[in-house]
């Protein structure tokens, strides 16, 4: 039965998180607040194709986390926001890794509890999870969207899919180089705008 | 004809979009953000909000940032919430 007492246990819905991680780099000067900026672009756009519980909001704040507990290491040679974004790329990296060793210990938990037969000898897929795949294609969709009314912009995404340099671009699409420039210039001016913008497009 | 893997796609992309951003000057990140109306100079601007100042669920405990939340330090920065009056009388 409910006393007035569990008054004290209910939830309290939201928490605001006044001090975080990339707030006290920023107060140590580790970091500006264009930097910030940046990189909040960044870790938006490397959360896109990450599952809806991974927000770009943890990739970014668990890479202040890592340098500020010395966990992770700036090189003198690398500038702090480059080494910041190869810190979400790793976090991620590491987070599919877990995820499809997760996924390969399904078979075994099944069997484990009898509600499938013993996998062994099964070959399984060494390919990437499914959900992946399928995060994946909506990530490119929105990235797409973002570029609908250019289409060179679109023809460079493709290429870039690819794994094209911007030469097989250029030679591919027919594009000359200043045209190439001048796109991802424009490219980059929406990607700054769709990282800063709020709520995120 | 050989097709390529979508997450394989991405991550190109991802790679190749992200420096772009790496590449823009400060000056075109100020000023996109005087665009959109935000002035990330102001206390609490929304251009750091997510950045400087986070709203998350109270439960959000369970993936990789809870780390940062370990190190944004105790709930000492968070508002209390009020105690109701009931609670001050002693339990029979």
């Amino acid at each position: 039965m409910k006393t007035r007492n569990d008054l004290k246990n209910w939830p309290q819905g939201l928490e605001l998180i006044r001090r975080t991680p990339a707030g006290q780099a920023l107060d140590l000067k580790l970091v500006t607040v264009t930097d910030l900026m940046r990189l909040k672009a960044i870790a938006r756009l490397n959360a896109r194709g990450l599952p809806p519980d991974v927000g770009w909001t943890d990739l970014l704040q668990e890479a202040f986390t890592r340098v500020l507990e010395g966990s992770r290491q700036q090189p003198d040679c690398v500038p702090i926001v480059a080494f910041l974004a190869g810190v979400m790329r790793s976090i991620k990296e590491k987070y599919w890794r877990r995820a499809r060793k997760g996924s390969r210990q399904v078979p075994k938990l099944l069997a484990d509890l009898q509600v499938i037969d013993a996998p062994e000898g099964e070959l399984l897929d060494p390919a990437p999870n499914p959900e992946r795949r399928v995060m994946a294609i909506q990530a490119m969709d929105s990235i797409n969207q973002l570029f609908s009314d250019d289409a060179q912009a679109q023809q460079i995404i493709a290429g870039l899919f690819e794994g094209w340099t911007p030469k097989e671009i250029c030679a591919t699409y027919g594009i000359s180089k200043t045209d190439y420039d001048s796109t991802r210039r424009r490219m980059r001016r929406v990607l700054v705008r769709a990282g800063l913008r709020f709520p995120q497009p | 004809m050989k097709t390529t893997r979508p997450e394989l796609g991405l991550e190109r992309v991802l790679v190749a979009l992200e420096q772009d951003l790496l590449n823009a000057t400060d000056e075109e990140i100020e000023a996109s953000a005087r665009e959109l109306g935000m002035n990330p100079n102001m206390k609490g601007s929304v251009a750091l909000f997510g950045v400087t100042l986070l709203v998350r669920p109270r439960s959000h405990e369970k993936n990789i940032g809870a780390r940062s939340k370990k190190a944004s330090g105790p709930t000492g920065t968070v508002r209390s919430r009020r105690r109701p009056k009931e609670d001050d009388t002693p339990s029979t």
